[in-house]
């Protein structure tokens, strides 16, 4: 780290087009590209590795030409493609409102737009059952569900730019003479461009892994990578099968992520982000249009999360607290702890998966800005959001056979749900807060190491204020999605410690009306724990960009 | 982290008068582009360095090698006679004016101002008073809470000076720092940034391809183009006798014109202008439109070479003609200024004589 | 302004910081527990009343830490995973689907509890390495008043469902990815022939306008109507006890379990090979057949006790009474046919 003063050369020769003492930063980078990429080493690679190594043998290939194979392949991606098509073009006009549009209560919007993402799927798949009115398999209803689950990412995610976005571009076109809809297509779009392709890359992630919604309202007949990795791995123990799949699964993750790095080159950088300017004002005209598409995306989004609730106080005789009074207790004994006790314990989680993932994500986003080598990045930024597209019960069955041989067995350790959770979340971070980093003005950072800061004193003095919004919005999400998170902590959760979608999924699991309508208070439970946890951690969050 | 930033900036106030800034056949290449290619400048302590040139020749690139923000691939920049090549930026305390200001969005007027001696450790009291005398200086006095989105451009300009000084840089690096702003505001912040550097006797590099703004500035002039230095003078030197035709082209010279000196008089096709001290011999006349005053033909008082104008334009003191000059070899089109009193329409005939103060002398 | 944000900003570095230290982090919960430990690995659906957790822990001076592993299934192929570094000392709920698989794979080593003398011989297991601990068997359930108020018959056994006047009634979970489900096809494997016989039994079913699911919790919380669901179909596949969760008021149950509609499943324990306190264990392994654990499986796990004598809650031997004959399969032959049977039903529903 001290410098190293080559004095009395006249002449030396340094490494073209790099500036002068940027070896004093590579220790540092070094650094903060060992801890991140260890942290995903031994919580991703090594465990999901393991367990395909262990499942690949010659007959592995065999599934590989199985005309069944494919069309699970093809379903896969066919119903994530449809999904996530339908969660973008329904989370913009949220996006819009959140960020241009004037309402009083805003921050409840954000809160409650945010409520579908935690529910647990089981839950919300028969919800959609019962209102569809579809006891049998369709697609139509799989994707629906997929896309009220997502809803919130597009408008999270593409509403935080949005709202940053300087507002004087659009006046200009429209100065110029463009309609609103061609201001959108020309000015708004494209400087959109990161968010867009960051929600994009996000969701069709998830939808491609979306596991209870499949499984529920896919009846079991519809079959995806991500169901079938999990019966044949969980119910069959058929490693090898599993493994192909599962090789398939990180192909067509990658093939995707490979899509999107092609198509967001040198756009992730795009518009201009500058300190808040206040953009939100009263729609006019035609924007009213775009308030209404918002209402009417809300409106849907409020029906399945209604119906849940209507449900937590129905009884066979009429409406009942029942529900709501057994959150005290232990079900009929299915908890290991009570309903309250449970929430405390996810909301204990999901802080832990909070911290770890925002300590990894931003220290990820930072690395990823220093890399200079295009590929480079692209690659630690691919490695990162793998995760997301992988099976969660690969991952889980990996941690039982590798995880003993790191010192004191986290298997059983109660961290280990939030280091599953952070791997979840880590991604969420960087996919919110890197295109933000991107957007600052490489200059900026110049200003500030030419007064005298040091390449980490600019990431603090600039980077970070300047990300502060996107990296407190992506704490909010995390949380909300480590609340919610089922696939990795059903596996992983220990039974005297149940989050409150471990401890639904047991009640539901049992027959008995009280047990039904704990469940159902439990959800309402966990969404007013995500509401409530919105709600703080916006209120948290600066208006103008943050100043840390 | 802190203990070994401080003392590897240079003590405040202390200056390595004599030595400056000096660059040693600085090459810059990008890929196969070569940026700059065997730069050798040199701004003394204390002088003002002008680089004037062309969008694209190099200018910028100049300045980002000299702080650091750039690495030469061959040469060497040196400061008191420290080679800097393995000092990074934050440690070689130069101070940096960029072209739009780039202020910190996240921080008020005060916070930019104070960016510099908050990274060098200096305490909240001194902090505050210092950011106030140096809003003082640039004009800004009680500005410190106001939000930077709030600020005019010069208002914003003025605070990227106060930042870049505040940190009490031993050089001042600007880059186009005027040339986001209106006229009547570049002119005033031009001789405002002139007084400042002079007083504070600060050794500073502007970068700008403003011929005022270089004039007003600076000690030296460089002229860059095509990343080489064309010329390195003082600026009434360079306007009277540029190196070559590219250099006087770019310092607006428009027509040239063969010409010959004997007794210290310089003479052309077009007259003659007095240059006290030039040995006898073959020389280049470069005349800017102001190098030529135009007479309406019908006034017999001035003989000499005669023209047809073919357009006229106005200017904000004066009347620029397109003057059509058959018989002139080489310039039969020129460049002429004519009193706003008598101007002659197109298609009339006019007299031309020469103007001293627009004549250079190109090749001395 | 900025006097405010910093000010706004700190306010969120303390609430961080307070949430981390008031326990809002799991961070040193878990801190090497000071006394001696057993560990039981198990499926998700294991429950123990306080009071038995207690008295064992009284007796022994362990503490009883569970584990839970997802369904039987997932439990079974953890356990084959994890042979080799188990992550417990005993491993309750493998049950006869998974026995052989279990078996197979040398996951348990051989020790006879006290008290499995008393476990009757219909439970009987000639392998020592595991232990019937419970039996949840599988049937049908109908909702009694449904009936009652439709003027239809009860059904009474398999061949019923696929009389046209219980059309539309019925509602399975897949055999393909839920455990009830997957015992309803080896019943019918069982009771219609292994070759075409359950085929063709599927196609009338099939026919009949059966609704699969796939889950348990679709078709009894959601479909079946004698749940509190409300659902539209009087027929469900659930298990033998359920009828006791189904209790009114009056003290009779809503539904009513299909007593020649049932297949058994006896869920096992046994102590796992390269256990880390194998003493433990085996003690473990006899409190799991004690009265004082057997006594308390019905209520919190609605299953039966195996060992003779335990009686069941008091109400039980009316709603949910023990099948006198369910259907039972080799665990071996399970073993061998299962997935191409699977795979064969698959092709078979798909309409």
């Amino acid at each position: 780290m001290f410098r190293t003063r080559r004095s009395g050369r006249t002449g030396a020769v340094t490494t073209p087009g790099k500036p002068a003492g940027s070896a004093a930063r590579r220790p540092l980078l070094f650094v903060g590209a060992v801890a991140v990429l260890g942290f995903l080493g031994v919580f991703f690679a090594w465990p999901v590795l393991a367990i395909l190594h262990r499942g690949l043998r010659p007959e592995t290939a065999l599934v590989l030409v199985d005309h069944g194979t494919w069309r699970i392949v093809a379903f896969t991606l066919g119903q994530a493609a449809a999904s996530t098509a339908l969660a973008l073009a329904a989370g913009m006009p949220l996006a819009y409102l959140l960020a241009r549009v004037r309402i009083p209560g805003k921050v409840l919007l954000r809160a409650v737009i945010t409520v579908p993402f935690v529910l647990p799927t089981l839950v919300v798949g028969m919800a959609f059952r019962a209102l569809l009115g579809t006891a049998e398999p369709s697609v139509s209803a799989i994707v629906l569900a997929n896309a009220f689950f997502n809803v919130a990412v597009v408008a999270r995610t593409v509403g935080g730019l949005w709202a940053q976005l300087d507002r004087r571009a659009e006046d200009a076109a429209r100065s110029l003479g463009a309609g609103p809809l061609r201001t959108f297509g020309t000015v708004t779009l494209p400087a959109l461009r990161p968010a867009l392709w960051s929600a994009t890359a996000v969701v069709f992630l998830f939808c491609s892994t979306s596991f209870g919604v499949v499984l529920v309202l896919g009846a079991g007949r519809y079959r995806t990578l991500e169901t079938e990795i999990y019966l044949r791995t969980v119910r069959m123990l058929d490693l090898s099968g599993a493994a192909a799949l599962s090789l398939l699964q990180l192909a067509a993750v990658l093939a995707a992520l490979a899509v999107a790095a092609l198509a967001r080159r040198r756009r992730e950088s795009a518009g201009g982000v500058r300190a808040a300017e206040r953009p939100a004002r009263n729609p006019r005209g035609a924007e009213w249009l775009v308030v209404a598409a918002g209402g009417a995306v809300l409106a849907a989004l409020l029906v399945p999360i209604g119906a849940l609730l209507v449900r937590s106080v129905s009884s066979r005789s009429g409406w009942s607290l029942a529900g709501y009074r057994a959150l005290s207790g232990t079900g009929d004994g299915a908890l290991g702890v009570s309903g309250w006790q449970a929430a405390l314990n996810s909301l204990r989680t999901a802080t832990d998966a909070t911290w770890m993932a925002l300590s990894l994500g931003v220290l990820a986003c930072l690395v990823l800005i220093s890399l200079r080598k295009r590929w480079t990045a692209e690659l630690m930024d691919t490695a990162l959001m793998l995760p997301l597209g992988v099976s969660a019960v690969t991952v889980g069955f990996g941690y039982l056979i590798t995880l003993q041989l790191l010192p004191g067995d986290l298997r059983t350790s109660p961290l280990l749900v939030p280091f599953a959770q952070a791997l979840v979340v880590t991604p969420l971070v960087v996919r919110t807060v890197l295109p933000v980093l991107r957007s600052v003005d490489e200059r900026l950072r110049e200003a500030a190491a030419t007064l005298g800061a040091g390449p980490w004193r600019v990431r603090r003095e600039v980077d970070l204020p300047l990300a502060g919004r996107a990296i407190c919005t992506a704490a909010g999400f995390g949380f909300v999605v480590a609340l919610g998170e089922f696939g990795a902590t059903g596996f992983l959760a220990r039974p005297e410690a149940p989050t409150l979608p471990v401890a639904i999924s047991e009640l539901i699991s049992r027959p008995g009306e009280l047990n039904t309508q704990m469940a159902y208070a439990s959800c309402a439970l966990l969404m007013l724990v995500t509401a409530g946890a919105v709600l703080v951690i916006e209120s948290l969050r600066t208006d103008s960009v943050g100043e840390f | 982290m802190r203990a070994f930033e401080v003392d590897d900036v240079a003590v405040p106030g202390v200056r390595q008068r004599d030595e400056g800034l000096r660059l040693e056949n600085v090459t810059v290449r990008y890929g196969s582009t070569t940026a700059l290619s065997g730069i050798d400048l040199s701004a003394p302590g204390g002088e003002v360095l002008a680089v004037l040139g062309p969008s694209g020749g190099g200018k910028s690139t100049l300045l980002r090698t000299v702080a650091g923000l750039e690495g030469a691939s061959r040469g060497a920049v040196r400061f008191g006679g420290e080679d800097l090549s393995g000092v990074p930026v934050h440690r070689r305390g130069f101070g940096m004016v960029f072209q739009d200001g780039q202020l910190f969005g996240h921080r008020d007027v005060a916070g930019n101002v104070e960016f510099g001696l908050r990274m060098r450790s200096v305490g909240r009291r001194e902090r505050s008073r210092e950011v106030a005398r140096l809003l003082e200086l640039v004009g800004l006095a009680g500005y410190q809470r106001r939000r930077v989105s709030e600020l005019s451009g010069g208002q914003a300009q003025r605070v990227a000076l106060a930042r870049a000084l505040a940190a009490r840089p031993r050089l001042l690096l600007l880059d186009e720092p005027l040339s986001g702003l209106d006229r009547m505001l570049r002119e005033r912040l031009a001789v405002d940034l002139a007084e400042l550097l002079a007083d504070s006797a600060t050794t500073a590099v502007v970068v700008t391809h403003d011929l005022d703004e270089a004039f007003t500035l600076a000690d030296r002039v460089a002229v860059l183009s095509e990343g080489r230095v064309l010329q390195e003078e003082r600026p009434r030197r360079l306007w009277t006798r540029p190196a070559d035709e590219e250099v006087a082209g770019f310092l607006g010279c428009t027509t040239f014109l063969r010409g010959r000196i004997e007794d210290g008089v310089a003479s052309c096709p077009l007259g003659s202008v007095p240059c006290p001290g030039e040995h006898a011999g073959e020389v280049l006349l470069g005349l800017r439109a102001t190098g030529v005053r135009a007479h309406r033909s019908g006034t017999e008082r001035h003989p000499g070479r005669r023209g047809e104008v073919v357009r006229r334009l106005h200017r904000h003191d004066h009347v620029r003609l397109t003057v059509a000059v058959p018989e002139l070899a080489g310039a039969e089109l020129l460049e002429a200024v004519v009193a706003d009193t008598d101007v002659p329409d197109p298609g009339e005939d006019v007299a031309l004589a020469l103007d001293p103060a627009g004549v250079a002398l190109l090749g001395r | 302004m900025k006097r405010h944000t910093a000010r706004r900003m700190r306010a969120a570095v303390a609430t961080a910081a307070v949430l981390l230290v008031a326990g809002c982090s799991l961070i040193g919960t878990d801190g090497g527990s000071e006394g001696e430990t057993v560990t039981l690995v198990t499926h998700d659906s294991f429950a123990i009343s306080d009071e038995a957790r207690r008295h064992f822990e009284r007796e022994s001076g362990y503490e009883l830490r569970v584990n839970k592993m997802g369904d039987a299934g997932a439990l079974t192929n953890e356990l084959v995973l994890t042979k080799d570094a188990p992550v417990g000392d005993v491993a309750f709920g493998v049950d006869s689907t998974f026995y052989s698989r279990a078996l197979d794979f040398d996951v348990f080593e051989p020790y006879r509890p006290q008290g499995s003398g008393s476990i009757p011989v219909k439970y009987a297991v000639v392998d020592p390495r595991l232990t019937p601990v419970d039996a949840g068997d599988v049937c049908v359930n109908i909702d009694k008043s449904w009936f009652a108020q439709h003027d239809v018959p009860e059904p009474e056994n398999l061949a019923d469902l696929t009389e046209p006047r219980y059309r539309g009634l019925f509602a399975v979970p897949s055999p393909a990815t839920s455990s009830p489900g997957m015992a309803f096809l080896l019943n019918t494997i069982d009771g219609f022939g292994r070759q075409e016989g359950w085929k063709n039994y599927w196609r009338q079913l099939m026919s009949n306008d059966v609704r699969i699911s796939s889950g348990w919790q679709e078709a009894y919380n959601q479909d079946f109507s004698g749940s509190a669901g409300n659902g539209q179909r009087p027929i469900v596949l659930s298990y033998a006890s359920s009828p006791a969760a189904e209790v009114g008021e009056d003290g009779e149950s809503r539904t009513r379990a299909l007593l020649d509609t049932c297949y058994r499943q006896v869920e096992y324990a046994g102590v796992l090979t390269g256990a880390e306190h194998p003493k433990r264990a085996r003690e473990l392994m006899d409190f799991l057949l004690s009265w004082k654990f057997q006594s308390q499986v019905s209520e919190q796990m609605y299953v039966y006790p195996t060992v003779l004598g335990v009686d069941l809650p008091e109400n039980w031997q009316d709603v949910a009474p023990l099948p006198p004959e369910p259907a039972e399969m080799n665990p071996e032959v399970v073993e061998q046919n299962r997935e191409q049977w699977v795979s064969q039903w698959r092709e078979l529903t798909r309409s």
